[in-house]
């Protein structure tokens, strides 16, 4: 799930916080506390009688991150199933590869395989911990770099039912949480989180993770429009584990409740710590990665 | 094609070859490319020499990639032909790619036919010089012909640095006598002159800094040689027909693109000098490209683009680009591009394009082309009348 994957790739702590810092890893807690103050002022949800709520759902979420930390970079094949509402298929090929960057936002590098008409067209992100990602654009017949602009959050990525903003880095520090409950899901428990998008661009007003408790994988999300109407929900399911320790789906399936399409999302041939480095990112490498 | 120039491509060809043919672990060939039927509708009937009132056209790119030694090393081949039903000249074929690259990871060499693309702009590209423009392609000037190169890209922390050695001029294609959205009269490639006495021999050269810092995005390039677009001349052929002959001047060329990408804000500028040559000239081009995105959550991508070209050529008017892009992010990646480049002197140039893709490897392009009001002193008179539809159908595999 690109979710997690990028948001360990861009895992704002790993990078705020040099190696030393791990001595300091105490003061998390305290540092969560005053965020939460925060929260108290300004989030209608984080009412003031269910701090411990707020509080547990920010660690739940720490912790699923924390879990996914040091990945340094990896490479995917991924498939991406488009479904009418009349069950017509289209399909995507792209490749992916994702290097984490300390002190700052994962690089990732997406290539375009099919449909054949986009073939070799390359999109470049450069994500940010703070302010607008860098994004760009490879358009090989005319073998074009354009930079464009990465404040499209809430749109359609290629005409699937993901939206840029489901696919792109997602950091602890871009919600605000809720814990709602614990839950078995089928015969797997799960801890039940809200989050609270902060972006203003964002699409949603709101999520409902459902990550297990063993492992820290979300492995449900309900997504809630602008007018709070449930919208979308992502299941993610054939995880595999990556070097004893990073799990990834096999499949991402989301389906979109109020125009009844959906978008399977299916993941091939990962590969971890690859040796991939940041010249694999630069603008040149757009034009040679075909 | 001179025998010399013949002969120089034969050699190159088979060094890439055995190159290709050394042993090593081999990565897959990948054939790709398209076939495309094209037919253009003139609305106003036949040209102002007569020249039909429908054409219709196929061409064919397909292209080989094949990367070895771990991908450092790699062959793209892009060949284009196309088959036109009146205009004898747009009846061709080129080389647009054939190169051999060797990539390091912090420097890489290309050796053979490339295109290179410099610039930001929308409506027209003035610092894009390395390659000429395959102009009966598409009176937008989008299409280029491969240029014969050696490439040393050096990256660096602070920015790309890119040479160029560029041997083997390329002369700009023109519609013939029966082709339309041409000069009146027409341009007779017979006449070709060089100021260089080494002619379409003489080995141009180029170098350019670019970098990307925070939201800026800039090139700066020096460009020394044979300049791309001719100055025309009327003058009189051998049979005694008027005609434009095409005189193509030595130049020194400065350059800088520039852009500033902000929020949902693309801020776009271009400028060079031009020194040398029948008609030495300084342009400037800037412009903006603003996009509100996912439109009522819709999904719809609005753009709105103006840019402002400033020319201090006497005959070239100061222009303004009006146009607006509207992206659908469908399934079938439905878009569509409308625009007018407007003077107040010469007149305007009407423009729509649209594209859907059908199935999966299907393509339908649409172009629409109006010419308003085009005075007779400008060198586009002759495509006063020529104001046309174009369907395209392409088939990619």
């Amino acid at each position: 799930m690109l979710q997690r994957l990028r948001s360990s790739s861009s895992d704002p702590r790993i990078q705020r916080r040099p190696p030393q810092a791990h001595a300091i890893l105490g003061w998390l807690p305290c540092i969560s506390w005053s965020l939460l103050l925060c929260f108290l002022f300004w989030l209608p949800v984080a009412e003031a009688e269910e701090p411990g709520a707020v509080e547990r759902g920010l660690q739940i979420a720490l912790e699923a991150e924390r879990r996914d930390e040091g990945f340094g970079d990896l490479t995917a094949h991924l498939e991406m199933v488009l479904q009418s509402k009349g069950g017509k298929e289209s399909r995507r090929r792209i490749r992916l590869r994702t290097l984490e960057v300390p002190s700052d936002g994962d690089k990732t590098l997406l290539v375009f395989d099919e449909p054949k008409d986009v073939q070799g067209t390359a999109l470049l992100t450069f994500s940010h911990i703070d302010g607008d990602d860098d994004q760009w654009l490879y358009l090989p017949a005319l073998e074009r770099v354009k930079r464009i602009s990465s404040s499209n959050r809430s749109g359609p990525f290629m005409g699937s039912e993901f939206a840029y903003e489901d696919l792109s880095s997602q950091e602890v520090e871009e919600y605000t949480y809720r814990y709602l409950r614990d839950e078995e899901l089928g015969d797997v428990a799960t801890f039940v989180i809200e989050r609270f998008p902060r972006d203003a661009k964002s699409g949603y007003t709101k999520q409902v993770v459902w990550i297990d408790q063993e492992a820290y994988r979300a492995l449900k999300i309900d997504y809630y429009d602008r007018k709070e109407t449930l919208l979308k929900t992502l299941e993610q399911s054939d995880f595999q584990q990556f070097l004893d320790r990073h799990w990834r789906p096999g499949r991402m399936r989301m389906v979109n409740h109020q125009n009844g399409k959906s978008t399977d999302l299916l993941w091939t041939d990962y590969a971890f710590k690859t040796g991939l480095e940041g010249s694999d990112f630069d603008r040149s490498s757009l034009a040679r990665i075909k | 094609m001179t025998r010399r120039r013949g002969l120089a491509r034969a050699c190159a060809v088979g060094l890439i070859w055995a190159g290709v043919l050394a042993p090593g672990p081999v990565s897959a060939l990948e054939l790709s490319g398209f076939l495309a039927l094209e037919t253009r509708l003139f609305i106003e009937g036949e040209g102002d020499a007569g020249q039909a009132t429908e054409n219709l056209s196929l061409s064919f790119e397909p292209e080989i990639y094949h990367a070895w030694d771990d991908h450092r090393q790699s062959v793209q081949v892009t060949l284009f032909g196309r088959v036109d039903s009146s205009d004898s000249r747009r009846t061709h074929a080129d080389v647009r790619e054939l190169y051999w690259q060797y990539a390091a990871s912090s420097w890489e060499v290309s050796v053979g036919w490339k295109k290179i693309f410099w610039g930001v702009t929308e409506s027209v590209h003035i610092v894009d010089v390395i390659n000429q423009t395959d102009f009966v392609e598409d009176p937008d000037a989008e299409e280029k012909l491969g240029q014969a190169m050696v490439q040393l890209s050096l990256v660096r922390p602070w920015g790309i640095w890119d040479f160029f050695v560029l041997p083997g001029f390329r002369r700009r294609t023109f519609a013939g006598p029966d082709g339309r959205i041409r000069t009146l009269p027409v341009v007779d490639p017979e006449l070709t002159e060089f100021q260089s006495s080494k002619g379409e021999d003489h080995v141009d050269w180029a170098v350019r800094w670019s970098h990307s810092v925070g939201i800026f995005d800039f090139g700066l390039h020096h460009f020394n040689g044979t300049r791309r677009d001719p100055f025309l001349e009327l003058t009189r052929n051998a049979e005694g027909d008027e005609v434009f002959k095409p005189i193509y001047g030595q130049v020194q060329q400065f350059g800088l693109d520039l852009q500033a990408t902000t929020g949902p804000w693309l801020l776009k500028l271009e400028a060079v000098d031009v020194d040398g040559g029948r008609e030495p000239y300084r342009r400037i081009l800037s412009g903006f490209e603003r996009t509100f995105f996912d439109l009522a959550g819709k999904g719809l991508d609005l753009g709105v683009l103006a840019e402002y070209s400033n020319d201090d050529r006497r005959a070239r008017p100061n222009t303004v680009f009006l146009g607006t892009r509207l992206t659908f992010n469908d399934a079938q990646s439905t878009d569509l591009l409308a625009g007018a480049i407007v003077s107040q002197e010469q007149g305007a140039v009407w423009s729509i394009e649209g594209s859907r893709r059908l199935g999966d490897s299907w393509k339908l392009n649409l172009r629409a082309r109006a010419f308003v009001d085009i005075p007779p002193e400008s060198l586009i008179s002759g495509f006063l009348n020529d104001d046309y539809v174009e369907i395209e159908l392409v088939k990619f595999f």
